[in-house]
């Protein structure tokens, strides 16, 4: 019998990643971002598992997971995601990273290309010198945020986290997110530490090397990763297909519902 | 040598430190499941943790100075 959840040691043996599966079909391994755990999918899940088997987990230092390591990279977090794919069972599959995660999924495809079926890299950035980094406002609250409330971030997030036209048009889907995010805390700690491993991320000059199908999906008005990034990532990846979100921020699938159909039907033809 | 020259024989140092480091790492974690014993277990994962995630910044680091 299948497992549908369960916790998977990472390579150190002590770490713990918390999974779950939902639905059958051809595997996809989503990748969440900055503090967010697997839970943060539940927008998408409910899509993709209409065709698909979706994996889900926390990563560490979030959610249900526990971390041994004071210091994350993103090769680390690579590495528990292939962790995660032998717990559930899984030698290969399509793999879905937003934000930080759309880095690990660059990293598991590059230190685990065996693993990886077919790459969807959402709102992320490559790293290295050439990436655009987000403006100084936005640094300034990633800094700040660490020191804040649960809540109070949460709130001071949303400028950064979404388009106008959401905030103006969809004010209900932007709590119904921050209710999920409170539902799911995570620690200053693990906080720092992710974000240690983004700012140190670099994969830029061997995006080349990846060699399955990928689609880039950006929001136009990402403050978080700037558009510029999906351009990058899209032209350095053989065959990469780019799909750039007009009205949509970082956070597209609340803004942009309608993709996450897209990104199936991508799946899909190459299941 | 040309500049193109000496950044690809460079990458290839790179690429050839970081599959050092990814085996010295990997090495370490097998060895900590392996040895069920503490102390023993908890240095050689932390050694492993520490060897993968100072390796990997060192390594991100030389690519983003060099831009390969």
């Amino acid at each position: 019998m299948t497992a549908t959840a369960g916790l998977a040691p990472a390579p150190d043996g002590r770490t713990r990643l918390h999974w779950e599966t939902t639905g059958s079909g051809a595997p996809v391994l989503l990748i969440h971002g900055l503090g967010l755990s697997g839970g943060a999918w539940w927008r998408t899940v409910p899509v993709l598992a209409r065709r698909l088997r979706v994996i889900t987990f926390d990563n560490r230092g979030t959610g249900r997971s526990q971390a041994a390591s004071l210091a994350y990279t993103t090769e680390a977090m690579a590495d528990d995601a292939a962790a995660v794919l032998d717990a559930a069972g899984l030698e290969r599959v399509h793999v879905y990273g937003i934000s930080l995660g759309g880095m690990i999924a660059q990293q598991l495809a590059l230190r685990h290309p065996d693993r990886v079926r077919s790459l969807v890299l959402g709102a992320t950035q490559p790293g290295g010198p050439r990436a655009r980094p987000p403006d100084a406002e936005v640094l300034e609250f990633l800094g700040s945020r660490l020191h804040m409330q649960p809540r109070d971030a949460a709130r001071a997030s949303i400028p950064f986290n979404y388009g106008t036209r959401c905030r103006d048009e969809d004010p209900e889907r932007i709590e119904e997110d921050i209710a999920q995010r409170l539902a799911h805390p995570f620690s200053e700690a693990a906080y720092a530490a992710q974000l240690y491993a983004g700012a140190v991320h670099n994969c830029y000059g061997r995006l080349d090397r990846i060699a399955v199908p990928t689609l880039v999906v950006h929001g136009a008005l990402d403050r978080m990763i700037p558009v510029a990034n999906a351009h990058l990532i899209a032209g350095r990846i053989p065959g990469a297909r780019l799909r750039i979100l007009e009205d949509s921020g970082h956070l597209y699938p609340t803004e942009a519902p309608e993709v996450d159909v897209e990104i199936a039907a991508f799946l899909q033809a190459l299941s | 040598m040309d500049l193109d020259q000496f950044l690809a024989a460079a990458a290839a140092c790179i690429d050839a430190y970081e599959a050092s480091i990814r085996a010295a790492s990997d090495f370490q974690f097998t060895l900590a499941r392996a040895l069920d014993v503490e102390p023993i277990r908890s240095i050689a994962a932390t050694c492993g943790d520490l060897t993968r995630d100072l390796g990997a910044t060192a390594v991100s680091s030389a690519r983003w100075l060099l831009d390969v």
